[in-house]
């Protein structure tokens, strides 16, 4: 036996030796092949592994965003200013109308040939337009809607894309595929609540089709405080990053993330953001999460300042996209969104709502402050604009010529005309050019000073500060002027807040201009509120704030305080350098000299005595004649001030008195009910 | 014959079983759970099938090689008038609850009537000895493409070309099959194919130009999968791709593609080294074997495995044509589990009644 496997072995090795070879030949052959797949093996995982490891990520899971509710706006009383409201719209897939409509119609656009040319050659696809058609059909039972409008709607929204993707296409020189092509568009607008109801709980029949809700703001008081809520829009991609690069550092912390700067304070340039006193907005992290012009953002007033808290936190929703009809599938994560806080503004709705109509027809503003904690009870501004119209009426509310655009109590820096003189005349008492007894004598309109002249004609005669002020005389500042310099002026008036931010928390608020008087006519000027100076409401607002309250200087804000949490407080800018050191009897001195404004003073014929009122006129001229700009601005009650406010009426024929009182004293019988309703009582 | 346990070739059934437990763990990755049994249950039947026929000697069951070959192309000629349609081509017959593809029997069939044919002619000088195989090859090849699917009939064309040349045809005869071959591509183009095998042969060749095709888009998702798993994997039953099913006919033909995302490159490699050593065995059991019937069998088996191995895994890395080839012993599915094994049991047939083991018994 075992001899014989011997002679076996030997025998076919002889005779196999051809055929071994060739299955060595084979082998390697085959081995080859295989280290060849290992070695692509290899080489799409490991060196081009990221490559397709990114493509993955992006197409199994989507992500969608769950819309936060935005905040509510109310005044300080909880009336509300800004609220939410939803349309629906029936949105279904750009695929799925374009093919119902070519079922309709038999009609080929010239790119779909190519459509057509896949439909033949591709058995599946023969029934496409079908399904389509069919869809649709159920649609437009169930839903009880026009098939005709149905058509027209699809049509228009197909035409407009194919136009779109056509010069795309020819731009780039190749088939390209748009946004618009892939994503979903309306099949009913703004539909009723029975559609949207019937579409959810059919929603299974219809695949693809959804319900979309738009949010949009709703301002049950229309044009009442538009300026100061502000207005809010759906952001877009491009505007963010037209704008990118302005926002970015108006958010300090993104700022130091975003660049790594290292957090020390002084090395991160947040002045600019702080002059800006943005709040900051969460956009570019929306973006990267792939918000898409879904949200809205405020782009003025509060809706825009504090934005972040209004907009709350929109949720997350990571869906896997499952191959067949990518439908979402199981839900991988959801993060349920924030919804944002509502805010109370110091607003007061009655006192606003009066302001804007005491203001009529005419041009100008209103601003009502607490003088102790710089809280705007009212900021009105004339002609305003109506939010719930906006966008519609919005190119003629831009090429109106009284800018209703324009947030006059932050916006409107004009000339303050006399009512800067308490600037002046703290100044000089403070500085002691002058004291409370000394006389000056007015020469009126004579003298040969034919530029610096008084209101009076034949002068005031001989003038203590107190009597100054509440004649208005010209020439008696500009002879403390003359003493003073111009560069305590200027010290003074910014000192008063004049030609700075006033901080408050309404955004693109302007700065106004206080000069340095370089000649002392110019500080002759600027003693009296004209020349180069210019203010805006707010500021003058704060100035006589500071009289009022003995010296400190609030910080106006409309912010009262935000709903369940205490996230935001207002700085209390109550520290050394916000308080003014102004002697007890230099104010006394003012104070005496404004509350004789009302009596016998420039402001006795406005009537408004009784309210026990504090304040100074200024009449600020324009070049032309019978055009000025006037102002009032005081507080009251004098002694124990309560309220401070100011009125600005631009481009008045009138002189201040005239033209502020039938403004202020609605506000003022607003304020003090009680004095209103006893003088009532008298006549 | 008594079998000699000793010569059952344990390396090679313990690789078999290796790649079994990775088809068992990733059929239930990619399919599910109960998938994972059904596969288990065919490897059952594929297990007696294996048991039955290494029982028997080769040699008597070449010698109902021809009986086996005219049934299968009977079953082939049956399919294209009562099969099953799936996904437009008649590739299944139905037998109650399962249905059987009767093209992956006609391959083993054809390998062993090929190999008794091959073996019986002695005089391999001769041309005429060409043309009855090439008769043999092109039957089955026209009903398998009729069916159509283009890869199962094409893979006789390497089993053919392996089993006459280590039956010792002489190379200048080559010629002239190759020169036949290449003149009948255009006839094959414009008369046999069907559009989409031209699309996938066109979306191989130009992957980006063809998307819309179908074959560019499944490329692209296997692609993406495989790219995804790295050097370790996203872990067993974790691979996101696999996972939502973007990848087509992931349990069956695409199978490699969720053991690459989920296992990464070093453990997929290693199912890869695995084929490498079953193809070495399998040859080593052919160069070893005591006949020129068992030689031939065994080449012919392992050229068809390793083929299907090639082609499968290639076209899940995008370096082959996409067909309708599955991955012997891996992928899901009764015919290719049952046909995997009977063509096991031949290959260790051929080894337990080798004359020769390996160096023990040598002087």
């Amino acid at each position: 036996m075992n001899k014989s496997r011997k002679k076996d072995i030997y025998k076919s090795n002889n005779a196999t030796s051809t055929h071994q070879h060739r299955i060595k030949i084979i082998l390697g052959i085959i081995i080859v092949l295989f280290f060849i797949l290992i070695l692509r093996l290899g080489f799409i995982q490991i060196i081009e592994g990221e490559k397709y490891s990114g493509i993955s990520d992006k197409r199994r899971i989507r992500k969608t965003p769950i819309n936060a509710f935005r905040g509510k706006i109310l005044d300080r009383n909880g009336e509300v200013f800004a609220d939410n409201r939803h349309t629906f719209d029936i949105i279904a897939p750009y695929k799925d109308l374009l093919y119902f409509l070519l079922s309709q119609k038999g009609e080929l656009l010239p790119r779909l040939e190519k459509i057509n040319a896949h439909k033949k050659m591709s058995e599946r696809c023969s029934t496409c337009h079908e399904k389509q058609d069919l869809l649709f059909r159920r649609l437009v039972n169930v839903l009880g809607i026009n098939k005709r409008s149905l058509i027209k709607i699809a049509g228009e929204t197909v035409k407009k894309v194919e136009i779109v993707k056509k010069d795309v296409s020819k731009r780039a020189g190749k088939d390209i595929v748009i946004l618009e092509e892939v994503s979903k568009h309306p099949v009913i607008k703004d539909a009723s609540f029975k559609k949207v109801a019937i579409a959810e709980a059919q929603g299974d029949n219809f695949p693809g089709i959804v319900v979309r809700a738009n949010p949009y703001r709703w301002y049950p008081n229309h044009n009442l405080a538009g300026h100061i809520i502000g207005y809010t829009q759906k952001v877009k991609k491009e505007m963010w990053e037209n704008y990118k690069h302005k926002w970015d550092c108006l958010d300090k912390e993104s700022f130091v993330s975003n660049y790594d700067i290292n957090v020390e304070k002084n090395k991160v340039p947040v002045s600019f953001c702080e002059k800006m006193s943005f709040k900051i907005t969460n956009i570019d992290r929306l973006f990267s999460l792939g918000f898409l012009g879904d949200i809205l953002i405020g782009k003025t007033g509060i809706e825009s300042y504090y934005n972040m808290i209004l907009s709350g936190n929109p949720g997350e929703r990571y869906e896997e996209i499952t191959y067949e009809n990518s439908r979402a599938g199981k839900i991988i994560l959801e993060r349920p969104p924030e919804a944002g806080e509502d805010i109370s503004l110091t607003i007061d709705i009655n006192i606003q709502r009066i302001a804007r109509e005491a203001l009529g027809d005419l041009r100008g503003a209103v601003v009502v402050m607490d003088p102790w904690n710089g809280e705007i009870i009212a900021m009105a501004s004339n002609p305003g604009f109506n939010l719930n119209t906006f966008n519609k009426h919005y190119n003629h509310i831009v090429n109106d010529k009284n800018k209703p655009l324009l947030n006059r109590p932050i916006q409107s820096a004009l000339p303050p005309g006399s009512t800067f003189k308490i600037v002046t005349a703290v100044a000089a008492l403070t500085e002691k050019i002058v004291t409370g007894n000394q006389l000056f004598k007015c020469y009126g309109q004579g003298g040969g000073h034919t530029r610096f002249r008084c209101s009076s004609k034949y002068g005031h005669g001989m003038l203590s500060v107190e009597k100054a002020i509440h004649h208005s005389c010209n020439v008696y500042f500009f002879k403390v002027a003359d003493e003073m310099g111009g560069e305590l002026l200027h010290k003074w008036g910014k000192l008063f807040g004049f030609g700075e931010l006033s901080m408050i928390d309404i955004p693109y608020e302007r700065k106004g201009i206080l000069p340095k008087p370089k000649s002392v006519s110019e500080s002759k000027n600027i003693s009296i509120g004209q020349g180069r100076l210019l203010a805006t409401p707010v500021q003058v607002t704060r100035m006589i704030a500071i009289i009022a309250n003995g010296g400190k200087k609030v910080r106006p804000h409309v912010i009262g305080d935000i709903n369940n949490t205490d996230s935001v407080e207002m700085q209390d800018d109550t520290d050394g350098e916000n308080t003014l050191k102004i002697p007890k009897s230099v104010l006394e001195i003012v104070r005496n000299g404004l509350a004789k404004v009302a009596t016998e003073g420039t402001g006795r014929n406005m009537k408004i005595e009784e309210y026990l009122v504090a304040g100074k006129t200024g009449t600020a001229e324009t070049h032309r004649k019978n055009d000025n700009h006037t102002w009032f601005t005081g507080f009251a009650p004098y002694n124990k001030p309560k309220y401070c406010f100011t009125v600005l009426v631009e481009h008045s024929p009138l002189h201040a008195a005239e033209a502020t009182a039938p403004v202020l004293r609605p506000v003022l019988a607003a304020l003090f009910p009680e004095i209103e309703a006893k003088q009532r009582i008298n006549n | 014959m008594k079998i000699n346990i000793r010569k059952f070739d344990w390396l090679l059934f313990s690789i078999i079983f290796l790649i079994m437990v990775g088809s068992f763990f990733f059929v239930w990755s990619a399919a599910g759970f109960n998938y994972a049994l059904k596969q288990l249950l065919w490897v059952g039947i594929g297990l007696f099938f294996f048991f039955s026929i290494i029982r028997l000697d080769y040699k008597d069951i070449l010698k109902y090689s021809y009986i086996f070959y005219i049934f299968a192309i009977l079953l082939l000629i049956l399919v294209l008038i009562v099969g099953k349609q799936i996904n437009g081509s008649r590739r299944w017959l139905p037998l109650g609850p399962l249905s059987l593809q009767p093209s992956e029997f006609m391959k083993i069939a054809y390998i062993l009537t090929l190999s008794k044919y091959m073996s019986f002619k002695r005089d391999t000088e001769n041309f005429t000895m060409v043309l009855i195989p090439i008769l043999l090859t092109m039957i089955p090849i026209a009903f398998i493409a009729k069916q159509p699917d283009l890869g199962t009939s094409l893979i006789l064309l390497p089993i053919f070309g392996s089993i006459l040349f280590v039956a010792g045809t002489k190379l200048r005869y080559f010629l002239p099959l190759v020169g036949i071959g290449i003149s009948a591509l255009p006839f094959i183009w414009f008369f046999l194919l069907k559009s989409y095998q031209k699309g996938r042969i066109i979306g191989f060749i130009w992957p980006d130009k063809n998307k819309d095709w179908g074959a560019g888009y499944h490329r692209l998702q296997s692609l993406i999968a495989v790219g995804s798993g790295d050097l370790f994997g996203a872990g067993w039953r974790n691979g996101i791709q696999s996972q939502l099913g973007f990848v087509p006919e992931q349990h069956t033909d695409f199978i490699f593609s969720v053991i690459s995302e989920e296992f990464g490159f070093f453990r997929a490699s290693a199912f890869i080294v695995c084929y490498a050593i079953f193809v070495i065995c399998g040859f080593g059991i052919a160069a070893n074997s005591k006949d020129k019937e068992g030689r031939l069998i065994a080449v012919g088996l392992v050229t068809m495995i390793s083929t299907q191995v090639f082609i499968n895994i290639g076209m899940t890395l995008g370096i082959a044509p996409i067909t309708g080839l599955t991955l012997p012993f891996l992928s899901y599915g009764g015919s290719s589990i049952l046909s995997s094994f009977i063509a096991l049991a031949f290959i260790i047939n051929v080894r337990l009644r080798s004359q020769i083991t390996f160096a023990r018994e040598e002087p």
